[in-house]
């Protein structure tokens, strides 16, 4: 099975039990009884990136059917599956076909169930009404809000939250542990920072500074960081304030050619760095509040280039002024 | 309708500036009514848009003789020649006598060729061999006629038109079409059309739709062909002095709306200096862009016509004073956009590998984890690692050991 033996720490530590699991103690205790009575209704999972969702469902997966999981379980990402057509014959086919071994029902996780368009997730309603004798669906979401109503009423909602320093820090050190290798106490602050609440970010990076050196401090951390190309970001964004835009754009072409990073995903970056520019306090709202539009905008389907380019004639105007 | 079509030549007498050919045609026609061809056949040749095909039309007409008329959208094989140029030759209409003569005209002569046509030549030897009609050829290029074809006919050559021969007539159609137009502006577009009478014509009326009246100024803003029309397009709209000067620009270029945004987006900034201008522009540009894509979300294409006047008239008019001349280029993103492709598919392969092993999607694979994948692999194991379990082509093993 792919990524059985993965060295991606990510996957290597990702808890196998609900009780491996750190934080969200109140939702973990709940989902729990589920496993024990082996009854659940359709479950919506909402929150940041990174915060266990995906987890937390194979792990009730992992619970309910034991060495079976795989065969009792569809696991569907909808900003990966192409439209609706796809999501519909998969799910269709599969709810179709009995549970394996003595399990009462199947599950179909479907990750990043917001990417859905409002017509998808009625089409989705209809099968979750269709199949409640043989099939349990887990929607993983980042805003309920995004998901319908008729969806939400369907389902319990569990709220996951950004992780605490504490939780994050208790994972690393159980990796640093089964790994052999140090976490001095400020190299793992630094990755409690840079990650935001973001597990999975907080492992990575976490994987990538023990590439680096033998003993992870925050030195290694930041190390990390700066080949981990914020800094490419920061150098567009910087350029653009400087008034120098041509330069500015070659660096975006560059970012989105070259390094194929998405657009929604530079402003995401971008959003990130603006606190950390020289710039006065009003201003970065400001700045916060157009890269939101474009955002937006992009959400909506424009031409990436063009808008990103607007964002970056808007920063060489704000650099003019301050 | 169109004025080439409304005031193409209705006698010989009227076709401007092809006095000799008018002549040998005259002749060759005599000669016919004699009963006694010195030719049977003719083979007028010149460039486009000289009169060759509305001179032949022109003749029908005068003689009063039935027009049959092949082209290059015709099938010219040497049974369909023979078939339709063939059958009408042999036999006379109903009238018999000269006055019942058919004129057969096989126009763009110079393009039967290739295996499609296969054999048309031939056919055409045998037809004007034995034909008891009248043939007209038609070529732009004579050498690209067999020599035993030519060697059959009279050869009547269409030249160039002269500048001043153009303006004449095209005073002539303003006349009548009740335009008012700056002699100068009509000099412009008889010099550009480089002889061609038919495209002279054509200039003339688009220029005439755009503007109620014709100046110098506003011909200068256009050209025919399709590179200059995207730099006259860049160059309009940087220095139009009015947002209406700045739209119909764009009205007359050939050119799909995104192929000129894209164009736009390109220059446009690098002649703009200040700031403030650019980020007005730009404000513009993607605000025409999101006209763009409701249109076509939503199939409403009258919304093109907003993005038009935001990407046209809203950048003439924000562009500010600050306007400095800058080399013209095709958009850059988009050439390198293809040559990096390959990259890009192959980060996108392995993006979606990992994200299906570690239970994510690929937008959060390439965001969190590609831009340390450099660092990652400097562990050789977890290399080795992620080719055996990602089941890894071997192209997207070089593309991740690039990486490093
Ligand atoms: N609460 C947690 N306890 C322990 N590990 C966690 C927890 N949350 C996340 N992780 C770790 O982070 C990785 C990513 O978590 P997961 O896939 O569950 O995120 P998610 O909430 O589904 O995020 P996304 O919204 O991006 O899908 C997991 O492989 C796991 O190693
Ligand atoms: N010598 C001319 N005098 C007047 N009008 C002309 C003349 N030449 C061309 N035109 C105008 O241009 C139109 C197109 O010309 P025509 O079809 O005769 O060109 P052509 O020589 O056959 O070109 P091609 O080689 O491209 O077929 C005519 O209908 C007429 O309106
Ligand atoms: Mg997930
Ligand atoms: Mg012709």
């Amino acid at each position: 099975m792919p990524g059985e033996e993965l060295e991606i720490w990510v996957e290597k530590y990702r808890p196998q039990t609900l009780d491996e699991m750190v934080g969200h103690s109140e939702i973990i205790s709940r989902l729990k009884t589920f496993v024990k009575k082996k009854a659940m209704p359709h479950l919506l999972f909402a929150g940041p990136a990174g915060t266990g969702k995906t987890t937390a469902a194979l792990c009730i997966a992992r619970g309910l059917f034991g060495d079976a999981w795989r065969q009792n379980m569809l696991e569907l990402n909808a900003s990966d599956e192409r439209g609706i057509d796809t999501i519909r014959t998969k799910v269709k086919d599969y709810a179709r076909t009995k549970p394996i071994g003595d399990v009462p029902f199947k599950i179909i996780l479907l990750d990043e169930s917001d990417a859905l368009t409002a017509d998808a997730q009625h089409a989705l309603r209809r099968m979750m009404e269709m199949f409640t004798n043989t099939c349990r669906f887990i929607l993983d979401c980042n805003y309920s809000s995004r998901i319908i109503e008729p969806i939400q009423s369907r389902c319990a909602i569990f709220r996951f939250k950004r992780l605490e320093a504490d939780d994050i820090k208790t994972m690393l050190q159980r990796i640093a542990k089964a790994e052999k290798f140090t976490l001095t106490a400020d190299g793992a602050n630094a990755i409690v920072y840079v990650s935001e609440g973001d597990m999975r970010r907080a492992i990575n990076i976490l994987q990538a500074a023990a590439t680096l050196r033998k003993k992870v401090d925050e030195k290694a951390v930041y190390e990390v960081m700066a080949v981990a190309k914020p800094t490419e970001v920061r150098e567009m964004i910087q350029l653009a304030l400087d008034g120098k835009f041509l330069e500015a754009r070659k660096k975006l072409h560059s970012l989105l050619i070259d390094q194929g990073l998405a657009g929604e995903d530079l402003l995401t970056q971008v959003h990130r760095e603006i606190y950390n520019l020289k710039i006065p306090e009003d201003l970065k709202v400001d700045l916060v509040d157009k890269v939101g539009e474009f955002s937006y905008r992009l959400i909506q389907g424009a031409n990436e280039l063009l808008q990103l380019e607007a964002m970056l004639a808007h920063f060489a105007l704000v650099g003019q002024r301050s | 309708m169109l004025w080439t079509e409304k005031y193409a030549p209705k006698r010989l007498s009227e076709l401007v500036g092809q006095d000799a050919a008018v002549q040998t045609m005259r002749k060759w026609v005599e000669s016919w009514k004699k009963g006694k061809p010195s030719k049977k056949s003719l083979l007028l040749y010149g460039p486009p848009g000289t009169g060759k095909t509305a001179a032949t039309r022109a003749l029908a007409n005068e003689t009063g003789w039935q027009l049959i008329e092949m082209n290059a959208s015709d099938k010219r094989t040497m049974s369909a020649l023979r078939k339709i140029i063939g059958e009408a030759s042999k036999t006379g209409t109903l009238l018999e006598g000269v006055q019942g003569k058919k004129l057969l005209v096989l126009d763009e002569a110079d393009n039967i060729h290739g295996r499609a046509d296969h054999g048309g030549y031939q056919a055409l030897k045998e037809i004007i061999g034995t034909t008891t009609n009248p043939v007209i050829l038609i070529a732009n290029d004579r050498y690209s006629i067999p020599a035993e074809i030519q060697a059959q006919c009279e050869l009547v050559n269409f030249r160039r038109l002269r500048p001043d021969q153009i303006v004449k007539h095209l005073e002539h159609i303003a006349k009548n079409e009740k335009i008012k137009v700056d002699r100068k502006a009509l000099e412009i577009i008889a010099r550009r059309s480089d002889g061609d009478m038919r495209s002279a014509i054509e200039d003339f009326q688009t220029h005439a739709l755009v503007f109620p009246r014709l100046t110098a100024e506003q011909v200068l803003l256009f050209k025919r062909e399709r590179e200059k029309n995207v730099f006259d397009l860049l160059r309009g709209i940087l220095f139009a002095s009015s947002a209406d000067v700045a739209r119909s620009v764009l009205w007359s270029v050939d050119i799909a709306p995104d192929e000129a945004m894209a164009w736009i987006v390109e220059n446009v900034p690098k002649a703009i200096r200040d700031p403030k201008a650019l980020a007005a522009v730009y404000n513009t540009l993607s605000r025409a862009d999101i006209f763009y894509r409701r249109a076509n979300e939503r199939q409403i294409y009258r919304l093109w016509s907003y993005m038009s006047d935001l990407m046209s008239a809203g950048v003439a008019v924000k562009k500010g004073s600050e306007v400095k001349a800058a080399k013209f280029e095709p958009p850059s993103y988009l050439k390198r956009y293809y040559q990096t492709a390959k990259t890009r598919r192959m980060l996108n392969s392995v993006a979606r590998k990992i994200a299906m092993a570690c239970h994510t999607s690929t937008h959060r694979v390439k965001q969190d984890m590609i831009p340390l994948l450099p660092i990652l692999i400097q562990n050789k194991k977890l290399l080795e690692n992620l080719t055996a379990n990602l089941e890894l082509s071997e192209e997207e093993i070089n593309f991740l050991s690039s990486l490093r």
